[in-house]
């Protein structure tokens, strides 16, 4: 089966590990729901009634779904070459930033996640870089806490700011 | 005539300076979130959502529409500009739109694209003003059995008629139900799913699911594409809006046409996307000039445009009056009803009228506004595009992620709208509706419960919802729907077969 090019069955692979993955959600959910009530409570259907019936039909959707692409898929990309490189080059950073903001507030965070993306990613100058990285922090700051009232995500360097 | 006088009150409501300011705020958001990448208006509305708490209900849902009209239309502009479709529902406006804009007939296309969205809105919101009142007091009838029913049609309906693989959609709704079980039994008060997680106690919030599955997995599909982002100038002068408005009577036929097939989509769940997708595969059929689809034919603008925005006006119909979104975006802004406390439903139209009517009213002022706004801002709206994506990216990544914290001031959350991001991405690459799951989220809890009520009155038997020729057209209705992909494929093999010895 190994052609000249194995990414051509990138998305042979996806599909059934997507329908995989569907299946075996479902396979949660109904284990989920076994552990109350499935049938009738005094109440009329117990919690688990509902859940469970749509597990099922989750995993039975799926396993078709599954069947199908193995049967009769047909041999194509999932992507371009280089481009699930470029997806995990802003999903990773995006990652880390998400992870950063419970521990050390929203906005120092933002402000290496930009700079990072800026002069990393899109290969800015550090004028530009340096630019998007401070006015989009102050920017939010100014829209959500000043004018609107919403507070963001604080750590250790708002808290020594003073700004709460 | 009642509907003519409440519609009166609701003018008085939606034509404050405040409201009117409000419009055009959300207007020129809207047309933002729908120009750039990665924002859309389902998950630009769930960004602006936690924002509106602090307003009275009436306004909120002014904001938040007039943002969905600006939506819709930046969304047409990059798909005419740049090839790029803003929104979903307008990848049917980039098969004639763009090439229009390739000859060098950027302005007229633009143009037309406008004023024929601008038609369908209307056309969209005086349906809905005459038919308000009797959709409302139809759904004073309704029990449990007929809501239950009503959320089966629309779920039945996507999976029916949205046009995409019916095994992926069905798929598509089943994780949204099983999401939404997540959390509190409203009924018994146990914890279901939740597997022990504090955090899972809350549920996940639909806001969450929908800045991480348009917003997140949007910008990561956007970056797995290498295409590069080629645009056309444009500048948009009143005599070439006037010239296009003067030609517009050409397309009568296509307008009405789509305008009716827009209405009938948004009406029962089909959404936008459906609607202009099958509004420009009737007007290529019945067209004079077939050939020219394609390649830059003015009807093959209009009539995806027209249905867009009929479709979008009266998605919110279903909404307020039944509590059944005909849209993404109407299901995100029916949950927002919730939060602020509204319960949709007919009695919505006689415990609050200033806001149905209040809202109904601004629909027309506001989608006037939107036309006007984005005739004249388009070539400042097209400049944002001229921003290299890979500096854009993270700046709206930053938004999606400040908007998912805002929820509930949670860092879950976050990492969760993360990990949906990453859901949406791969939904989008293989072909997955996203919109599916997003409705069944929003109506999940509201499903069950109306199962579990009709189930309750009837003893567990079935047959409640056929009890009556209503709920009975209704649920009939819907295992059709559900039945009509397979009806169809075997329909096409019985004709090619007949058609087979002819050859």
């Amino acid at each position: 089966m190994t052609g000249p090019d194995k990414g051509v069955r990138g998305r042979r692979v996806a599909e059934v590990g997507m329908a995989l993955a569907a299946a075996i959600f479902g396979a949660v959910v109904v284990f989920g729901a076994l552990q109350h009530d499935v049938g009738w409570g005094p109440t009329g259907p117990g919690a688990g009634y509902f859940p469970l019936r749509i597990g099922l039909l989750l995993i039975g959707v799926a396993s078709l779904l599954m069947l199908r692409q193995i049967l009769a898929g047909v041999p194509d990309r999932f992507s371009e070459a280089g481009a699930l490189r470029r997806v995990a080059a802003l999903l990773v950073p995006t990652l880390i930033f998400g992870a950063a903001m419970a521990p050390l507030g929203a906005y120092l965070p933002m402000l290496l996640y930009l700079l990072w993306m800026a002069r990393r990613t899109a290969r800015a100058g550090w004028a530009v870089s340096l630019l998007v990285a401070i006015a989009m922090p102050v920017g939010l700051f100014l829209m959500f806490e000043v004018w609107l009232g919403v507070p963001l995500a604080k750590g250790p360097l708002e808290e020594a700011l003073g700004i709460y | 005539m009642e509907g003519f006088t409440a519609l009166l009150r609701g003018f008085e409501v939606a034509l404050t300076a405040y409201h009117i300011g409000l419009m055009v705020v959300g207007v020129l958001i809207g047309i933002l979130v729908g120009v750039l990448p990665g924002l859309g208006a389902p998950n630009g509305v769930a960004l602006l959502l936690p924002l509106t708490f602090f307003m009275p209900p009436v306004s909120a849902i002014i904001l938040l529409s007039s943002m969905y009209w600006g939506a819709l239309l930046g969304g047409s502009t990059t798909s005419i500009l740049f090839n790029i479709p803003g929104e979903p529902s307008s990848v049917a406006t980039t098969f004639d739109g763009h090439p229009m804009a390739k000859q060098g007939k950027a302005a007229e296309a633009l143009s037309l694209a406008f004023l024929s969205s601008g038609f369908g809105a209307l056309v969209g919101v005086i349906t809905i003003t005459i038919i308000a009142d009797d959709i409302a007091g139809f759904a004073l009838r309704f029990s449990p059995a007929e809501y239950f029913a009503v959320y089966l049609l629309a779920f039945c309906a996507f999976i029916g008629m949205g046009g995409t693989d019916p095994l992926k959609t069905a798929v598509s709704l089943l994780v949204g139900l099983s999401l939404a079980t997540i959390g509190m039994d409203t009924v018994s008060g146990e914890m279901r799913l939740t597997f022990g997680q504090d955090q899972l106690v809350r549920g996940i919030s639909f806001l969450v699911a929908v800045i991480g599955l348009f917003g997140i997995g949007e910008l990561l599909a956007t970056t797995d594409e290498t295409e590069k982002v080629e645009g056309i100038r444009a500048r948009v002068r009143l005599s070439a809006v006037l010239a296009t408005l003067v030609q517009m009577p050409r397309y009568t036929v296509a307008l009405i046409r789509s305008a009716a097939i827009g209405i009938w989509m948004g009406l029962t769940p089909g959404g936008p996307t459906a609607a202009s997708f099958m509004s420009y595969g009737v007007a290529r059929r019945f067209s004079k000039r077939r050939e020219n689809f394609g390649r830059g034919e003015p009807e093959g603008v209009v009539s995806p445009e027209t249905s867009d925005h009929a479709a979008g006006v009266s998605a919110l119909l279903p909404m307020l009056a039944l509590g059944v979104p005909g849209s993404a975006t109407a299901a995100v802004m029916l949950g927002g009803l919730m939060i602020w406390g509204l319960q949709p439903g007919p009695m919505l139209f006689q415990d609050q009228p200033d806001f149905v009517w209040g809202l109904i009213a601004s629909m027309y002022i506001a989608n006037l506004v939107a036309v006007v706004l984005v005739l004249t801002t388009v070539p400042i709206f097209a400049s944002v595009m001229r921003v290299p994506f890979g500096l854009l990216a993270p700046m709206i990544m930053a938004i999606c992620v400040s908007g998912a914290w805002m929820v509930s001031s949670n860092s879950f959350d976050v990492l969760l709208a993360i990990g949906f991001g990453v859901v949406g991405y791969m939904m989008k690459k293989l072909d997955y509706p996203i919109a599916p799951m997003v409705l069944a989220m929003v109506l999940g809890d509201k499903a069950e419960d109306a199962f579990r009520q009709s189930m309750l009155m009837s003893q567990g038997d079935l047959t409640i919802f056929w009890s009556n020729w209503l709920v009975g057209t209704i649920t009939t209705l819907a295992l059709l729907l559900l039945a009509w992909p397979m009806l169809a494929s075997l329909m096409r093999r019985g004709a090619q077969l007949r058609r087979r010895p002819a050859e």
